[in-house]
């Protein structure tokens, strides 16, 4: 090969790396889609990285804004909050010299934030006539200090279909608030149409409270778990009540979880929505289906197949050798 | 002229074929009736007894029974209790002088005092602040006996007010009844009217002469945020008015002391001696005088006045009405006259018109009134020697044409005598015996009414009148109807056309001089400038005025001669705004030429999405339409229209102008005759609020709770640590919306406080007990309803397992002896509903009372109803985050900015839970809140003596919700009035934002000064960045927030954001493509009324 294609070729793998390369000097973005296909109403989720890919401590790079189909203005959502600013009285403010660096990050720092970029972009406001390609873009509040300055990511929307176009024509317009609230009862989201793609994230974002306070741990003492949540004295038929209460909206829950991770294993929110279905079963006395739903957990990745992981482990060890 | 003399009747006569029909209509005089809104009309006297009659009502309650001093709150309010109010007031009723009077007296504290009323005891409806400031301890005023109920309360500093509890603010008192120094005044003249509650703003006091809205030019502050006096420059083409003067939306009411009536008299004409007779030559527009010795044109209707044509070698003349063709006639002498003369107004020569004998009359003339045919054939003379009306026609002298007795009878004339002539030929005349008579020839005169006065002057409306029809009035003062024809001086230093503005002019012979007024003959009713309320948000609260029964329309009375055709038609006067530029908007409306010109209107004014106003005869206010109508006064001389107000500003002012009409199908408007206008009317907003008050210290419920339940779960924040801020020993309420703490809830002693469940973040068990420190559990006696959490971010959510709009059970301490350890160190000790962050108060209060300072100058009402208010479960600072110091901020002046992605949904669904009322139009959601989380991406910005930077108050206007962090102000302030001022400077602007202000600028703040440090701008002119924090704006960042001073800028009230592109949110035109909120970003202009918004 001659010097001149090598060069050229040289160029043409630099220019490839360029926009993906790391900075020793300073921080790295990387925006990651949890998908890149998605149907009207549904969250459109993305992942904001900033690694401090240096080899020293530096300051916190602040975030940036960002940008949906090359448009010129920042995203902001529709009723962004607009705030009174603070402010001293006079002779009252004499701050000290205001400093921007505070603590610094060390090597290898990674801070994470997840946008829902729908509600921040105001894509959900009529999303079904947004159905084609788009592109999402961030740029750094502080480009000096992160790169690249320009960091994009394509994503599709595409027509809902099956059950997933079924729910779609029933949900209210103001779909920004569908996964929580009064829109999806409407529907009834979870007990009509549990295979919905819609009910993923009506499963994420709403469980039963016991499982939010408890760990997969609870479940080598149910009984303990129950009493520690349903016990407000007044009485063993006040707790009972509310071990009744508990265990009836998890069984609600865990029969929609089934339904749905039946559906859609790969879901984005799976492991979260696995890790209470399996509470939800072993709390309300089925504990071989919990404890399947478990391992399966443990082969996936995240901080719930680490709970899953460290929770099989533990019990294994618990248990006596033969 | 007193006006106690100005007497006059409204009769007019029909002549059917054959004999005279005489309409009987007793002369009247004129009166002032005091309408039930305290408002004043000018009506005849018959007219103002007849609708007393129907005002009047049953004294409701004996003198010695005082009706209603404090009220009770609502019923409802389990959990309501008072700090104990120092001032107790008495009220008595008595009856002095023909009226019931109400005699409050108060003792218990040395004031100063806020003397407040309402016919509602919750204060909530009618609200008015009597007196403000005061150190009296007595007060004394008319009792309102069309009300059922009147309320009175005293308070004084240590308390706060029923109404600040019932609406949220004490309304700024009307300004008194003003004074003025002197008995006459001219065009141009300065005139400081006295009165307290004036604005110390001077733009900002408005006064009226009689249809001229005028603002002032100069104001006396007295250091209280009030004026005492007010200097205005009496405006061209004025009329001598009763006067009202309005501040802060208010005017000053007819009572109790008389309103003073402001003559306006024409100087450099005068004085004489015995005015006889005042005549108007239509074919120039000047006026004739007759006095002693004297005959004078007089051309008043200038800034300068000025004499014209002047005869003195006159002894004691009269004159006649002007004829058709331009001749006024005299007649002078008093024992034996022989000769009339006759001038020709245009030219003012004097000619011989006849001789007073001929062949067949040689007596005495002893004349008392001298009255000329419309076509000058021949002139009627009043004898007082013979009692008889002479007839002498043009040119007698020769021959037998003069007759003596015509009418065929004897009168008694007054001296002057009113006489006219018809265009029939016919005279009319009055006598000293109260009388009116109609000769219709030599041989027949007909009696006609019976005046209420000596007719001394009598003048036939000639312009309507036909052959057969004759209207006319009388008085006891010489008098004439004049309209002025000369051109204006515009403020640009232009002139413009004639408005023909009609106007009474009249003798005063008290003084010798001319007093120019209204022109009386055709009155427009409640002519006292009113307030129109153009959204009501399906409220009860009553319309500020009687004549309002619907929102955008009110009643307008006029009165002409019956049958007589008016033209109606609708005219937009100059903004009195005190931030309007002279004159309104000449860039937008070219030359603007007050009163008559719509130049008001920046923007897009009577596009044709916005026709849905006008004039109409319909009470529900259909058919509204601005081509002008023509309308026909009853019988009983009364024509009634309705005004319809457009939707799309407020400030907006109108007035009906009053055409004549000749007769004929369809009748004729004179342009040249325009005889009245109506009082202006200027539309008002209205917006209700919810107001919420935050604990400041409590948790929130984690899980369900339980009858009986002797503990309950309370969040901790995402990362473990503490949402709550409980100790041992607190007592607390526990509520929910189900169960909110304005009713029955339950109110237990903390006992412990214990972590709970294997999962991180951990949940706290609070256990309840009866007693502090004790160890009897305590029961709860109902169930509470948590908000789930997000299993994910470990939030509330305040979502809804059930609908309709979720759940947020929760907790407040209503008393701790343990000091706050996060900033105040107040303990608590009340949950008192009549303090606002008093010491040891359980709350966080957004304060309203402050609200109309600067939304008045928006013609915005704001009403804190009780409906839906409360009290919210406390939430921690960490709750409200979500915002970082943006690039180039600093710690000293911050410049924040949202955290992109940040979710604030949680937020807004917090306050959908509290919301009762959400969901109408025109409400708002206002909630008192106390820390924030700190800034994030400032961690270095604390001083070790000085809190870290929060934001101050929160709004989403989408959501109509607003969060007023008085914890977060509190940690800076170091004074409570610093404190106050702010809380209240942050509650305005955060109001503010509701309405869209700046949707573009500045993160939708602004830069610019306050409207009244800047004067008068356009709206197309740049206006100053404002780096002097006193004087910035309401939304200016960097204004001072810790002064009592806070006013919005022009752009924010009127003009709006001036880089609005269509397509912003709350900056674009209704129809436009994409357009869901129509509004330039200014407060009076579309982006109002604010509409509901289901969650």
């Amino acid at each position: 090969m001659k010097k001149t294609t090598l060069l050229f070729a040289a160029l043409a793998v630099l220019f490839l790396w360029l926009p993906e390369r790391v900075d020793a000097q300073g921080w790295t973005a990387r925006l990651i889609m949890l998908q890149d296909r998605f149907i009207p109403g549904e969250p459109l989720i993305a992942m904001l990285e900033l690694e401090n890919t240096s080899t020293t401590a530096l300051p916190n790079p602040g975030t940036g804004d960002f940008f949906l189909d090359g448009a010129q203005q920042p995203c902001r959502p529709r009723d962004l909050p607009m705030i009174q600013v603070p402010s001293y009285p006079p002779g009252q403010g004499a701050l000290t010299t205001p400093q921007q660096t505070g603590p610094l990050d060390a090597p290898g720092t990674i801070h994470r934030q997840e946008i829902n970029f729908s509600y921040w972009c105001n894509m959900e406001i009529g999303a079904a006539s947004l159905i084609g390609r788009h592109r999402l873009c961030f740029r750094p509040s502080a480009p000096s200090l992160v790169s690249p300055s320009d960091v994009c990511r394509s994503f599709e929307i595409v027509a809902p279909q099956g059950v997933d176009k079924t729910v779609w024509k029933a949900l209210p317009p103001r779909l920004r608030d569908m996964l929580h609230d009064a829109s999806l009862v409407k529907v009834n989201l979870l007990a009509n149409f549990p295979t919905s793609t819609y009910a993923g994230y009506a499963l994420a974002h709403s469980a039963p409270t016991l499982t939010t306070m408890e760990s997969l741990a609870c479940l080598n003492d149910v009984n303990a778990a129950l009493r520690r949540y349903g016990n407000r004295g007044g009485g063993e038929a006040n707790t009972q009540g509310h071990i009744l209460e508990a265990q009836n909206e998890m069984r609600a829950y865990a029969k929609a979880a089934g339904a749905f991770l039946g559906a859609h294993p790969d879901f984005v929110y799976a492991p979260q929505i696995r890790r209470m279905y399996a509470m939800c079963l072993g709390l309300t006395g089925h504990m071989p289906g919990a404890m399947a739903e478990i391992q399966t957990l443990s082969t996936e990745s995240g901080k719930e197949a680490a709970e899953a992981q460290a929770f099989l482990a533990e019990k294994a060890a618990a248990e006596p050798k033969s | 002229m007193q006006k106690s003399r100005m007497f006059f009747v409204v009769v007019f006569l029909s002549f059917a074929a054959g004999p005279l029909t005489a309409h009987a209509q007793s002369p009247q005089s004129i009166g002032i009736g005091v309408r039930p809104d305290g408002s004043l009309d000018l009506l005849s006297s018959a007219s103002a007894r007849q609708k007393r009659g129907g005002w009047a009502r049953p004294i409701l309650e004996p003198p010695s029974k005082a009706r209603c001093s404090v009220p009770p709150g609502p019923a409802a309010a389990a959990s309501r209790t008072e700090a104990a109010d120092p001032t107790t007031l008495t009220v008595l009723k008595a009856w002095v002088s023909g009226a019931w009077q109400l005699i409050l007296n108060w003792t218990g504290s040395s004031g100063p005092f806020t003397v407040s009323y309402s016919p509602t005891p919750s204060f909530q409806n009618g609200v008015q602040t009597l007196q403000q400031g005061t150190s009296s301890t007595t007060m004394t005023q008319n009792a309102d006996t069309s009300k059922t109920l009147e309320c009175f309360e005293v308070t004084d500093a240590s308390v706060i007010s029923e109404p600040v509890q019932g609406i949220g603010y004490d309304p700024a008192p009307a300004p008194t009844v003003p004074t003025f120094a002197s008995a006459f005044y001219w065009w141009g003249q300065n005139v400081t009217l006295s009165a307290s509650y004036l604005d110390p703003i001077p733009q900002s006091n408005v006064t009226f002469f009689y249809d001229l809205p005028i603002r002032a030019h100069l104001a006396t502050p007295i250091g209280n945020g009030y004026a005492s006096d007010a200097t205005f420059t009496i405006p061209d083409d004025s009329r001598s008015a009763y006067m009202f003067v309005q501040a802060h939306g208010r005017t000053s009411p007819p009572s109790p002391a008389p309103v003073q009536y402001l003559q306006l008299s024409p100087p450099n004409i005068g004085p004489y001696t015995n005015i006889r007779g005042v005549s108007y030559a239509r074919a120039t527009g000047k006026v004739w005088v007759a006095a002693d010795g004297v005959v004078q044109e007089a051309d008043i209707f200038l800034r300068t006045p000025a004499t014209g044509t002047t005869f003195t070698d006159l002894y004691a003349p009269y004159i006649s009405r002007v004829t058709n063709s331009g001749q006024l006639m005299i007649i002078d002498g008093t024992d034996g006259v022989m000769e009339i003369f006759q001038v020709d107004v245009s030219t003012g020569e004097r000619t011989h018109y006849a001789y007073t004998h001929d062949s067949s009359f040689t007596g005495n003339i002893w004349p008392s009134g001298i009255a000329a045919d419309p076509d000058g054939s021949a002139c009627y003379v009043a004898d007082y020697n013979g009692s008889h009306v002479v007839k002498i026609p043009a040119g007698a002298g020769s021959g037998s044409t003069i007759v003596d007795a015509w009418g065929n009878r004897t009168f008694s004339f007054p001296d002057p005598c009113g006489m006219d002539v018809t265009l029939g030929h016919q005279v009319v005349l009055g006598t000293t015996t109260w009388q009116t008579w109609l000769i219709t020839g030599q041989y027949s005169s007909y009696f006609q009414y019976d005046t209420t006065s000596t007719p001394n002057s009598l003048e036939i409306d000639r312009d309507v009148a036909t052959a057969s029809w004759t209207p006319w009035v009388y008085s006891d003062s010489p008098f004439c109807e004049a309209f002025n024809q000369h051109t204006f001086t515009t403020p640009a230093g232009g002139t413009a056309t004639p408005k023909y503005h009609g106007a009474g002019v009249w003798a005063d012979n008290t003084n010798g001089v001319l007093v120019l007024t209204p022109d009386w003959t055709y009155g427009v009713y409640h002519h006292y400038p009113q307030n129109v309320i153009i959204n009501n948000a399906g409220q009860d609260q009553a319309y500020p005025s009687p004549w309002q029964q619907q929102d955008k329309v009110i009643r307008l009375d006029m009165t002409g001669w019956p049958g007589g055709p008016l033209q109606l038609r609708l005219i937009d006067p100059s903004d009195a705004s005190g931030y309007a530029p002279e004159g309104g908007f000449p860039s937008q409306y070219n030359s603007p030429v007050p009163p008559y010109e719509a130049n008001d209107d920046y923007g897009p004014a009577d596009s044709n999405t916005n026709t849905d106003y006008g004039l109409t005869f319909n009470a529900d206010g259909s058919g509204a339409t601005t081509t002008p109508l023509i309308g026909y006064p009853d019988s009983n001389f009364n024509l009634t229209a309705y005004l319809k107000v457009p939707a799309r500003y407020s400030g907006d002012n109108y007035q009906v102008e009053v055409t004549k009409c000749a007769l004929g199908n369809p009748p004729t408007p004179l342009p040249q005759r325009i005889p009245a206008l109506s009082s202006v009317y200027t539309s008002w907003k209205r917006v209700y609020v919810e107001r919420h008050r935050m604990f400041r210290r409590g948790g929130l419920l984690f899980s369900n709770a339980a009858m009986n339940d002797t503990s309950v779960t309370i969040y901790r924040n995402p990362d473990d640590t503490r949402w709550d801020n409980l100790n041992p020993n607190d007592k607390i309420a526990i509520f929910d919306t189900a169960t909110p703490y304005e009713g029955p809830h339950d109110e237990a002693y903390v006992g412990t406080i214990t972590q709970v469940g294997s999962s991180v973040p951990h949940q706290m068990l609070v256990t309840l007990v009866t007693t502090p420190g004790g160890s009897t559990p305590y029961p709860l006696n109902y169930a509470y309803t948590a908000s789930p959490p997000d299993p994910t971010t470990h939030w509330p959510t305040f979502a809804a397992p059930t609908p309709p709009a979720g759940t947020c059970a929760g907790m407040g301490v209503i008393y701790s002896t343990v000091q706050d350890p996060s900033g105040s160190g107040k303990t608590i000790t009340d949950t008192d509903s009549n303090q606002i962050n008093g010491t040891g108060s359980a709350f966080y209060d957004a304060d309203m009372r402050d609200i109309e300072q600067p939304f008045d100058d928006a013609y915005v009402e704001f009403m804190g109803l009780r409906s839906g208010m409360g009290a919210l479960p406390y939430l921690a600072p960490s709750f409200f985050g979500g915002f970082q110091m943006a690039s180039g901020g600093t710690c000293s002046q911050p410049v924040i900015e949202p955290i992109p992605g940040y979710d604030f949904i949680p937020r807004h669904k917090f306050a959908w839970i509290w919301f009762a009322n959400k969901g109408l139009s025109n409400y708002i959601w206002l909630g008192g809140a106390g820390q924030t989380a700190q800034l994030d991406s400032c961690p270095a910005c604390g001083d070790p003596q000085k809190p870290f930077p929060q934001y101050f108050g929160l709004t989403t206007a989408d959501q109509l919700e607003s969060f007023v962090h008085v914890g977060g102000i509190g940690q800076v302030c170091p004074t409570a009035a610093q404190e106050v001022n702010a809380c209240q400077e942050t509650t305005n602007h955060e109001l503010g934002h509701d309405y869209r202000v700046n949707p573009t600028n500045a993160a939708r703040h602004d830069n610019r000064c306050a409207w009244q440090t800047v004067g008068h701008l356009l709206c197309t002119d740049s206006d100053p960045t404002c780096d002097q924090s006193m004087n910035g704006c309401l939304m200016n960042p960097s204004r001072d927030l810790w002064t009592s001073h806070h006013r919005l800028d022009r752009f924010n009230l009127l003009c709006g954001d001036s880089g609005c592109p269509n397509g912003q949110p709350g900056c674009c035109n209704a129809g436009d493509s994409g357009c869901t909120e129509p509004g330039n970003g200014a407060i009076r202009v579309l982006s109002d009324p604010i509409q509901g918004a289901s969650p």
